[in-house]
C-alpha cells in the first residue's frame, strides 16, 4: 500500500464514530495515569515495578504485535494457507517460556539491583564501571526503537489513507499525536493500560470476524473443500521446505531481544505472577493468532485471486472482509484494531527509547553519581518523548528508506543480538562482558550479512543463523575472558526475591 | 487433511495446555 493511495476500503459515518469513541477512550486513560507515572523515573518507565499481573500479560503481548498480524499474517494465511501456521507458532511458544523462565528472573535481577532499563540490567549484571557496555546497549536500541516507531506511524498513516480516505500526511500526524499525548501523560501506567485495552478491541476483531466470514460461506466444512480445490498446498501445513518452515518458527527468536516486550516483564508487583502472564498471554496469542490465520484462509475463498484484491495487496484482505462483512460500527471497530495494533507497539518503543536517552545516557552516564530529582527526570522523561516523537515523524516523512532499511533489521537485529545475549547473562555465570559485546555485534552484524547475501537468505530467514553465532561469539568469548567477580551475589538475586535493594552503576 | 484440522484445532490446545501446565510445575514453594 503507497502512501495516500485511495483503497476501495473506505468509511461509513458510523464506522468513523465508533473509531472516534475508540480513540477518547485511549486519550482518557492517558489522563487517568498522568498522576501516578509523574512520581519518579521507575514510575514514568515500568510502572514503578507495581503493575498488575492481566496488564503486564496483555501488554507484553501485544506491544510484540505490531500491524504485522492483523494485516501481514493474514496477509500470509491468503498466500500461504495453513502453512503460515508455522510463522505464529514459534512465537507463541517462546514468549510462552519468556513470561515462565526469563522474565521471573530478570524481574528479580532488577528489583535487587534497581533496573529500571534493560541497558540498566547489563551493566549491573556485568559490572560496567565505565558505562560503555550501557552506551553501546543503549545506542543500538535507541537508533532501532526510533526506527521502529517511526515505521508504526507510517503504518498509522497508512491505515488512516486506506480506512478513511484521508490524506496519508494527515492520518501519520494523528497517529503520532495521539500516541505521543497518552505516553507523555501517563508514561508507562497509560502505556500499559491502553495496551490492556486494545489488547480486547484486537481480540474481539480477530475472533469477530473470521466467525462471521467462515459462517457466511456455510461454515468451516464449505472453506477447506473450496480451498482444496483452489490449491491443495492451502489446507497441507507440511507443504513448506524444511528451511522455510524453521525460518518461519524462527520469527520466535525476535521476542526475548526486543526490549519494548521485556521491560514488560520488569515492570510486574509480584514475579511469582508471571506464570499467570504466562497463561493469559498464552491464551491471548494464540486467539489472535489463529484468529488471523483463519481470516486469511477464508479471504482466499473470496478472492481466489490476489488480482480480485484493491492493488493485489493481500495485507489488504482483512479490512476488506471487514467491509464486506461487517456492520458500519463494528467494520470503526476493525480499523480501530488495526490502529490498536499499531499504537500498542508505538507506545512501548517510544517508552523504552526514552529511557534509554534519559536513563541511560543522561542519568548514568552524563551525570553519573550527581543527584538529579526525580520530578526533573520525569520532565526530562516527557521531553525526550516529544523529541523522539518528533524525530520518529521527521524520520518517516524524509528518511522513509532509512526507517524503512532500519526497520527489516529491527526484530531480526535486536533479537539476534540481544536475545542470545540476555539468555545467557540470565543463565550462564561464565558469561562476560566482553562476551556480551562480541555477542551483540555478530548477532547484528550476520543479520545483515546474511540478509544481504541472496545464497544465504535463500536457505533460513537470517533471524536463526544470527540468533546461533550470537550465542556462539558470547560463549567462545566468555570462555577465554574473566566473568564478574560477585557472579554468585548476581545470581542470587535472580534465584530469589529481593528483601534488600542494591544501586550499581 | 487430518494435518490441517491438528494445526488449525489441535495445537492451539496444547499450546495452551502446556502453557497451564508449566504455570502450575512452576509454582514456588511456600506461595
Amino acid at each position: 500500500m503507497e502512501p495516500g493511495m485511495q483503497t476501495h476500503v473506505s468509511a461509513d459515518p458510523a464506522a468513523v464514530y465508533a473509531f472516534l469513541g475508540y480513540l477518547v477512550l485511549v486519550i482518557s486513560i492517558g489522563l487517568y495515569a498522568t498522576r501516578f507515572s509523574s512520581a519518579g523515573l521507575s514510575e514514568f518507565f515500568i510502572g514503578g515495578r507495581k503493575m498488575n499481573r492481566f496488564v503486564v500479560a496483555l501488554s507484553a503481548v501485544v506491544s510484540g504485535r505490531s500491524a504485522w498480524l492483523l494485516l501481514g499474517v493474514t496477509g500470509m494465511a491468503y498466500k500461504m494457507g495453513a502453512n503460515a501456521v508455522w510463522a505464529v507458532a514459534g512465537y507463541i511458544v517462546i514468549e510462552m517460556f519468556l513470561f515462565l523462565f526469563f522474565a521471573k528472573r530478570l524481574r528479580r535481577f532488577s528489583e535487587r539491583y534497581d533496573c529500571v532499563t534493560v541497558p540498566d540490567f547489563f551493566a549491573a549484571r556485568f559490572e560496567d564501571h565505565n558505562g560503555l557496555l550501557r552506551v553501546f546497549i543503549s545506542v543500538v536500541i535507541i537508533i532501532f526503537m526510533t526506527s521502529y516507531v517511526s515505521a508504526q506511524f507510517v503504518g498509522g498513516g497508512k491505515a488512516f489513507a486506506a480506512g478513511f480516505g484521508m490524506q496519508y500526511a494527515t492520518g501519520l500526524l494523528i497517529t503520532a499525536t495521539i500516541v505521543m499525548l497518552y505516553t507523555i501523560m501517563g508514561g508507562f501506567l497509560a502505556v500499559g493500560l491502553t495496551d490492556m485495552f486494545q489488547a480486547f478491541v484486537m481480540l474481539f476483531s480477530l475472533v469477530l470476524l473470521p466467525v462471521v466470514v467462515i459462517i457466511d460461506k456455510g461454515g468451516l466444512g464449505g472453506i477447506v473443500t473450496e480451498l482444496r480445490s483452489i490449491d491443495p498446498t492451502m489446507i497441507d501445513p507440511l507443504s513448506l521446505s524444511v528451511g522455510a518452515g524453521i525460518g518461519l518458527l524462527g520469527i520466535g527468536l525476535g521476542s526475548p531481544g526486543n526490549p519494548h516486550i521485556i521491560a514488560r516483564y520488569m515492570s510486574i508487583k509480584d514475579p511469582d505472577q508471571l506464570r499467570y502472564c504466562a497463561v493469559v498471554g498464552t491464551i491471548w496469542n494464540v486467539v489472535m493468532a489463529w484468529g488471523a490465520l483463519f481470516i486469511g484462509l477464508a479471504g482466499r475463498v473470496y478472492f481466489p485471486d490476489v488480482s480480485l484484491l484493491p492493488g493485489g495487496d493481500t495485507e489488504k484482505i482483512y479490512p476488506l472482509l471487514a467491509q464486506q462483512h461487517l456492520h458500519p460500527v463494528l467494520f470503526g471497530i476493525v480499523i480501530a484494531s488495526i490502529f490498536s495494533a499499531i499504537m500498542s507497539t508505538a507506545d512501548s518503543q517510544l517508552l523504552v527509547a526514552a529511557s534509554g536517552v534519559v536513563r541511560d545516557i543522561y542519568e548514568k552516564v552524563i551525570k553519573k553519581g550527581a543527584s538529579i530529582s526525580q520530578k526533573k527526570l520525569v520532565l526530562y522523561s516527557r521531553v525526550a518523548v516529544f523529541a523522539l516523537v518528533v524525530c520518529a515523524l521527521v524520520l518517516g516523512m524524509v528518511a522513509k528508506q532509512v526507517v524503512f532499511w532500519l526497520v527489516l533489521f529491527a526484530w531480526a537485529g535486536l533479537g539476534a543480538s540481544l536475545g542470545p545475549t540476555s539468555i545467557l547473562a540470565l543463565y550462564s555465570k561464565r558469561t562476560t562482558r566482553a562476551g556480551i559485546f562480541a555477542g551483540v555485534a555478530v548477532g547484528a552484524l550476520t543479520t545483515v550479512i546474511w540478509r544481504y547475501t541472496p545464497f544465504l537468505k535463500a536457505i533460513i530467514y537470517e533471524l536463526v543463523p544470527a540468533f546461533l553465532f550470537s550465542a556462539l561469539a558470547t560463549y567462545l568469548v566468555s570462555m577465554v575472558t574473566r566473568p564478574p567477580d560477585a557472579v554468585d551475589e548476581l545470581f542470587q538475586a535472580m534465584e530469589k526475591q529481593a528483601d534488600t535493594h542494591k544501586t550499581l552503576y | 487433511m487430518t494435518s490441517f484440522y491438528f494445526t488449525m484445532f489441535i495445537l492451539p490446545l496444547l499450546i495452551i495446555l502446556t502453557a497451564l501446565f508449566l504455570a502450575a510445575k512452576t509454582k514456588e514453594k511456600g506461595k
